[in-house]
């Protein structure tokens, strides 16, 4: 039994719905939109974990499963529990039910796409770029710090300069106008994070367990997601044909951070070099198989009918 | 140098701190997470192709630099909040995950040795809770205090937060206390491996466990340095250099 958890119309999600329906593998959906009629009793005693989840019209012996796609939302901001009062028992119910499930998740011997626990380490990305260079991957060169003079310094060694955020926290990349001095003086508040500009063209890689689907996009802008806004006009993309050796670091890469999925933000700068900008953990990849026809969700079917040795 | 990296009110680091001055007579710094939000703290991190290097210029003159600090006994559980005070009206939850982030990148960049090292759940240590750490238990052999949750009667308080235990700290996989017994001993330094987090303490249900029969409650990345005494310094000094 394979569980696909989060809300059904969302594009990810409804992708990979559609792939297991075509390929005839038995899933539930648990809809988190049904929040009200969700529940959940776990159990841990002598002979490990147990449970039994329930939602409308279905109930599910939790040893049974072997597969689970979860991609729930913030509980917190769902439509359902709109006008509930923090600390009402429709919200703590909520609450429980998304924590326990979590834990359920993290220990289950099924395979899970993805782990909470492995979707961590891009909550901070200069932490998460410091695993990615010891994966064997280039970094962009970065710089933290709250003193403009070493900003200075560092534009001097690499020209142009990127600022974004070090949080998971989404936020659009802009490149640093050095002679908006009194603005770069604000960063003595609090670190900031820049990076030498690496030019060249983006690419983006979603491993699914060993398959690699890379997708080449075209756009001049600093910061392709927001490309209309920047430059005029949206990113255009392209399947794109990775090196094997680079396909294997993305694989490996990706396991290392124990993700059974993920979107690697590569740059292919002039220089010859393989630039890793960070992995994602959680990866939006229905955009990119709209706009290229990579079959991505059909792997992910694939990978969760396969269970986990 | 080793640097002890506590909030104010930690008085089993600094005593910690304070024993491996005595005992190594190395350099130990005693750095306080509160002083680290001074607004004349200087921040220098860079992230290259050769790896990290991170320098620290303290209010008060003191510097850190990664190369010359050996290990990090680190106690940091969050940043200093000041900066997130400053913060515009609606941002406080972004400056905050800004500072979580930066304060984990530059402690992983400072030492090769860090006790605890930081994670995505949690700045010094891994947090867990206490249905992961019975599992974890359970894989370690560890008897442990059975556990039902129901999402539709939310009641935390069979988590044991307030019934009577007893803590043991592990250093490095070692459960410091004698009166393990011998099979639990060895289970313990299993889930102290298992949990990947070099100082813990480990929670048994009952004051006194040997009438209970040494069943895992739970555990916590951020014990009473001061449970195993000496021994307990000797161990954090041992893992430090390890």
């Amino acid at each position: 039994m394979i569980l696909v958890c989060g809300i059904p119309s969302e594009s990810s999600l409804a992708r990979i719905i559609d792939a297991l329906e075509r390929h005839d593998e038995p899933h539930t959906v648990i809809n988190q939109r049904h929040v009200r009629e969700l529940a959940l009793a776990l159990s841990i005693d002598d002979c490990g974990l147990g449970g039994r989840l329930t939602g409308p019209g279905y109930e599910v012996d939790l040893s049974r499963v072997t597969g689970v796609y979860l991609r729930f939302m913030d509980d917190r901001h769902l439509p359902e529990l709109s006008g509930e009062p923090d600390d009402s028992p429709a919200r703590a119910s909520s609450r429980a039910f998304h924590d326990y499930f979590g834990h359920w998740a993290e220990h289950t011997p099924a395979r899970v796409v993805n782990r909470y626990g492995a979707m961590g380490s891009n909550f901070s990305k200069p932490y998460q770029s410091q695993i990615i260079q010891e994966a064997g991957f280039h970094v962009p060169a970065t710089l933290l710090t709250n003193d403009p003079h070493l900003v200075d310094t560092f534009h001097a060694e690499h020209g142009a300069l990127i600022y974004k955020s070090m949080s998971g926290e989404r936020s659009i990349v802009g490149k640093l106008d050095l002679s908006d001095r009194a603005r770069l003086e604000r960063i003595r508040w609090c670190p900031v994070q820049f990076q030498a500009f690496v030019d060249g063209p983006n690419v983006r890689v979603h491993t699914v367990g060993g398959e690699v689907f890379a997708t080449i996009i075209y756009s001049e802008a600093v910061d392709y997601r927001y490309a209309a806004q920047q430059v005029g006009q949206p990113a255009r993309m392209a399947p794109y044909r990775l090196d094997d050796e680079v396909a294997e670091r993305c694989v490996r890469l990706a396991s290392t951070l124990g993700l059974e999925i993920a979107g690697l933000d590569l740059k292919f700068p002039t220089d010859g070099r393989v630039v890793c900008l960070e992995v994602n953990p959680s990866p939006v990849f229905s955009y990119f198989e709209y706009n290229t026809g990579q079959p991505i969700a059909d792997a992910v079917a694939r990978l969760l009918a396969n269970p986990q040795v | 140098m080793i640097v002890v990296l506590c909030h104010s009110g930690d008085y089993s680091a600094q005593w910690v701190a304070e024993r491996l001055r005595a005992r190594t007579g190395e350099l130990v710094e005693v750095v306080l997470v509160e002083s680290l939000a001074s607004p004349g703290t200087v921040w220098h991190q860079e992230i290259r192709d050769v790896g990290s290097h991170v320098a620290v210029t303290l209010d008060d003159g003191r510097k850190l630099r990664s190369g010359e600090v050996k290990g990090v006994l680190n106690r940091m559980i969050m940043p200093a909040e000041g900066v997130v005070r400053a913060a515009v009206e609606g941002d406080e939850g972004y400056a905050r995950n800004e500072l979580t982030s930066f304060a984990a990148s530059w402690l992983r960049g400072l030492a090769a040795r860090i006790v605890n090292p930081p994670t995505p759940q949690g700045l010094s240590g891994r947090w867990r809770p206490a249905t992961a750490w019975r599992l974890l238990a359970l894989e370690a052999g560890l008897n442990i205090r059975l556990l039902a949750l129901d999402s539709t009667e939310p009641d935390s308080s069979h988590l044991d937060g307030g019934e009577p235990s007893t803590t043991v700290l592990t250093v490095g996989e070692m459960p410091l206390s004698d009166s393990l017994p011998t099979d639990v001993r060895a289970a313990a330094g299993r889930l102290a491996a298992l949990a990947d987090t070099p100082v813990l303490g480990l929670r048994f249900q009952g004051l006194d466990p040997n009438a209970s029969g040494w069943r895992f409650l739970d555990a916590t990345p951020y014990p009473d340095l001061t449970l195993a005494g000496e021994a307990g310094v000797e161990a954090i000094q041992a893992e430090l250099s390890a």
